[in-house]
């Protein structure tokens, strides 16, 4: 046992060396304390230490140093614990707030190096579902949330590559209502997913997996046991939920990139329903968040923008009418109408929700249209040109109070006069929302996230360089190979060249 | 005159939509007539007849004895049919059965005449004959009235024509029975390819003052007043002085007279250029300044505008007003040119200020405050006037102008489009890189993928996403949201 304990320790070098260890050292070191994990029967992990004070090794390994062993001997306990004669209440309830496991659990997720991880992904993988498992099983499913969040920021903190880890997760939020918890990981814009690309030729540059600025998307692979084989449905389902869970949190504008991925999900000839419910909600969205009837995203096929359009004729009808009667002041009438004829659809898809949202944004939308025609007015020409009852003075200064106050209208009131009537709605000059400074703030940190994506472009870029159907069809074209780029980057990079100038000149 | 009662044909062309003139012209009916000759004659006074509620009677008299000395049977029924419309009683109105019975028999046998001659100068093959039994055969068309036919006739005349004279002819031609049919992308082939023989050459000279005029109208039929504008006011002068008898073969009086030429120029000038061209390139224009002499208020209209005294200039176009809804080409555009010209003149006095009062605006345009106010608004809703409107002070202020942090917030923006864009494409590309597009389903169940095949039955759509559980539950703190907020 004790020998045991000190192979577990012996890598990583503890306190570490002056000059870090070369990346194959470090490899060689992690494949072979993997090895003994594997091989070691799961009863001597739960043991404890012989001798001594006889403590458990969850008392005795340090989960940020030696987080591999850390992590089997948790998966043991957890195994354990489900195999073992107790009474059925506490066999789960080890992994809950207050159970024997729910701290070194919260340990390791706030600890574990991830480079060691990197090498146990089916342990990890294991873990992160038993913890599920755990919290569904005791019906509390939102104790799950916290750790999981931690698995997946911590283990991956560009988040780029996609997991099945990444759709249990927001499932989590969704059914628990907990949004702001899942922000952390939809935040991140997914760039990769595992999948069987590995069929083509490897690339030589990035062969071990613990080199530190390795992309997450070369060590996340059902091999390596991170993550479940993924399905188109799976990232459908991820990019609507996302969406969903923008959408309640009122962040329009990332609620529609997330419907927009789901939209532009290449598809062979069919559409899944899944796109088609994103492609619903993004209209609704695109009204809350601009008042108009949004075009679909420039890299949606033709064949997927007949059937959205087919299929949602009842949604782009009120997009228009709702974009078309904020324009022209026409009042809401034909949209009540327009909505009041979809109730049933409505209904059907569970989108009700979001169809009132649109009604009540009506008003908004004109208040801040009168702000594009008028700097100053009195609330009784607000009120005769936007409010459902044009003689309800000290309703209309009320609502516009709020709006003023939720941040949704860049706008002042002036009390003029005793009564609301007389009170004076003062419209902000539109520019000057932002500062100087803000503004230069906001250039700088557009800039680096231009330069992330460029970096993300450029190992796309490689990895299809290195695809089987690539190289076959460059060797068919018997194209040079060494300075050939695939046709549909250099489209990319041709189309925003200029914008890639401008950025790099500011 | 019959002015005092309208008839119930305008009140009902009014409800309708149509233009109807009430308040009497600044012309005279006979005088102004009597400036033109062929087709036009007959057109315009039907226009008058037909928009007028103060001239009708009078122009359709005219245009119906107009039409009864030509052999157009057609124009002589819809002159009668509309006079019998409006003044049912007229006896004017009733057709005359036995001319028209008479011309349509004259009109058949000339034709018939025409078309046997031509076919036998075909069989001698000599092209000038042919060439002439066309034109004749296209000129009795066009009196006659078919007009489709005439312009048949005078295509054919094209492999006869040996010389660049009679090519000229043959497009001139062309060009009349256009401006007759109203196609004004005819009207503007013909005087392109009249154009390209090259303008140098003395017959063409000649008739440059035509091609001005005639591509100039078709320019203001499509409402695109800045390009006719350019055209009237390029006219060569040498029309300005031609006779009105029909002896001056510079003159252009079967479409246009010098008079409509200045009108129009002037109008569409005023409509489309800033003050600076209206100096440069209007009044201080010698050759069109031949023409600008004939309509000395328009002369009078464009100085005031120059000036900036704003309201003459308005003023005074407001009481010709009538005279251009009852001219044959200016009809349709009046209201838009006057609009824009008023716009126009609204934009012109407010830049110098950074606010004005809306009783200083309407004290300057010689109007009440309310309308003003009106078109105010308007203006900016429809983006024609960049400022707003502060409805407390009733004042009008200009909008504070931040190029710098414009042009940031549009690279922002820009920038934000890119990344959207890119990240889209990456993402779209690493799925079809991971195989991951959406297959069309073997079995239909929900574990499908949720494949849609366009004929759907179950239409429970968040079933096949990830169970019945979340989609209430977003349905529900929606609404609370919703309410909520």
């Amino acid at each position: 046992m004790d020998s045991l304990l000190s192979q577990l320790l012996s890598f990583p070098p503890h306190p570490p060396p002056v000059v870090p260890l070369p990346d194959a050292e470090v490899d060689r070191g992690l494949r072979r304390i993997v090895k003994l994990l594997n091989e070691v029967p799961a009863k001597k992990l739960t043991a404890g230490i012989s001798g001594g004070d006889g403590g458990d090794l969850l008392d005795i390994l340090d989960p940020s140093i030696n987080s591999l062993p850390y992590l089997y001997v948790l998966v043991a306990h957890i195994n354990s614990v489900a195999s073992g004669k107790l009474p059925l209440g506490s066999k789960t309830s080890a992994l809950l707030p207050g159970g024997r496991l729910w701290g070194p659990l919260l340990r390791f997720m706030e600890h574990f190096d991830p480079i060691q991880v990197r090498y146990g992904g089916a342990e990890f993988k294991r873990f992160i579902s038993a913890i599920e498992t755990a919290a569904r099983k005791a019906a509390m499913p939102a104790v799950a949330i916290h750790p999981i969040q931690l698995a997946i920021s911590r283990l991956d903190p560009s988040g780029a590559c996609f997991t099945s880890t990444h759709l249990i997760f927001v499932q989590l939020c969704m059914e628990t209502r907990e949004f702001h918890m899942a922000k952390p990981v939809l935040d991140k814009d997914v760039y990769s997913f595992p999948g069987n690309h590995r069929t083509g030729a490897s690339n030589p540059l990035h062969r071990l997996i613990c080199s530190r600025n390795q992309s997450s998307s070369n060590f996340t692979t059902p091999s390596s046991g991170f993550t479940e084989k993924i399905s188109s449905k799976d990232i459908l389902q991820y990019f609507l939920l996302g969406g969903m869970i923008y959408t309640a949190l009122k962040d329009w504008e990332r609620a529609v990139h997330f419907y927009d991925m789901a939209i532009i999900t290449p598809a062979a000839n069919v559409v899944s329903k899944i796109q088609l419910e994103a492609y619903n909600k993004r209209l609704l969205v695109g009204i809350l968040w601009k008042g108009i009837c949004l075009e679909m995203p420039k890299t949606t096929t033709a064949v997927a923008q007949r059937a959205y359009r087919a299929t949602s004729k009842a949604y782009e009808a009120v997009a228009e009418i709702f974009e078309d009667s904020i324009k022209k002041e026409k009042g809401p009438l034909q949209l009540i109408l327009e909505i009041d004829a979809g109730q049933d659809i409505w209904q059907e898809s569970a989108n009700i929700g979001l169809v009132k949202q649109v009604f009540t944004s009506f008003r908004r939308f004109s208040v801040l249209k009168l702000g594009k025609t008028y700097s100053s007015m009195t609330i009784a020409d607000v009120a005769r040109q936007t409010s459902p009852d044009p003689n309800d003075f000290s309703e209309t200064a009320a609502y516009l109070q709020w709006l003023i106050s939720t941040g949704q209208l860049n706008a002042s009131m002036v009390e003029r006069g005793t009564t609301h009537q007389t009170w004076v709605l003062k419209f902000g000059e539109e520019l000057e929302s932002l500062s100087e400074g803000q503004q230069l703030q906001e250039l700088k940190k557009t800039e680096a996230r231009i330069r992330d994506l460029s970096a993300r472009v450029r190992e796309s870029d490689q990895k299809v360089g290195l695809s089987k159907e690539y190289l076959e069809w460059s060797r068919k074209a018997e194209a040079k190979v060494k300075d050939e780029v695939p046709a549909a980057f250099q489209d990319l990079m041709d189309e925003y060249i200029h914008d890639e100038d401008m950025m790099t000149d500011t | 005159m019959a002015g005092h009662t309208e008839p119930v044909y305008f009140k009902r062309a009014r409800q309708n939509g149509h233009i109807v003139v009430s308040d009497p012209p600044k012309f005279d009916l006979d005088a102004y007539i009597a400036n033109y000759k062929g087709r036009t004659v007959f057109d315009r006074l039907l226009l008058i007849g037909s928009s007028s509620s103060y001239l009708y009677s009078e122009a359709l008299k005219l245009a119906v004895k107009d039409a009864k000395a030509g052999s157009d049977v057609g124009r002589y029924d819809v002159a009668t049919t509309k006079l019998h419309d409006i003044v049912p009683e007229d006896k004017d109105g009733i057709p005359d059965l036995a001319w028209v019975d008479k011309t349509s028999k004259k009109s058949k046998i000339d034709s018939d005449r025409l078309e046997q001659e031509l076919k036998r100068y075909k069989n001698n093959l000599i092209h000038e004959s042919v060439r002439m039994g066309y034109d004749d055969l296209g000129q009795h068309y066009h009196n006659i009235g078919d007009l489709s036919n005439s312009h048949k006739a005078y295509t054919k005349m094209r492999p006869s024509c040996t010389t660049t004279q009679h090519l000229l002819i043959m497009r001139l031609r062309l060009l009349k029975v256009a401006i007759d049919q109203q196609n004004w992308i005819q009207v503007q082939t013909n005087v392109q390819s009249i154009r390209q023989t090259g303008t140098k050459q003395p017959e063409v000279e000649k008739v440059t003052a035509k091609l001005s005029a005639a591509m100039g109208l078709a320019s203001l039929a499509s409402g695109n007043f800045k390009e006719a504008a350019k055209e009237f006011l390029n006219t060569d002068p040498r029309m300005a002085g031609a006779k009105m008898d029909g002896s001056d073969e510079e003159s252009f009086n079967e479409v246009v007279t010098p008079n409509d030429i200045a009108v129009y120029g002037g109008l569409c000038a005023l409509a489309s250029m800033s003050r600076e061209q209206l100096q440069s390139r209007v009044l201080d224009n010698s050759s069109f300044r031949n023409y600008l002499e004939l309509e000395p208020h328009i002369r009078r209209a464009i100085s005031f505008f120059v000036s900036g005294k704003y309201s003459s200039c308005l003023s005074i176009l407001e009481s010709y007003k009538s005279d251009y809804l009852l001219d044959i080409y200016l009809q349709k555009h009046v209201d838009t040119i006057y609009y824009e010209i008023r716009t126009k003149a609204l934009r012109q006095y407010f830049i110098p200020f950074s606010h004005v009062t809306f009783s200083a605006i309407a004290a300057a345009f010689d109007t009440d405050e309310a309308t003003i106010e009106s078109e105010l608004t308007s203006m900016i809703k429809k983006d024609q006037l960049d400022a707003r409107i502060n409805l407390v002070d009733r004042v009008l202020l200009a909008r504070k102008q931040n190029p710098r942090s414009q042009v940031h917030a549009d690279a922002l923006a820009l920038a934000k489009d890119y990344e959207r864009t890119a990240h889209l494409r990456v993402l779209r590309m690493e799925i079809l890189n991971a195989g991951l597009e959406v297959q069309k389903a073997k079995r239909r169940n929900h574990d499908d993928g949720g494949a849609w095949l366009g004929n759907a039955q179950d239409t429970s759509l968040g079933n096949s996403i990830a169970g019945d559980v979340f989609m209430p539950t977003v349905g529900k703190s929606l609404r609370s949201a919703y309410r909520g907020g």
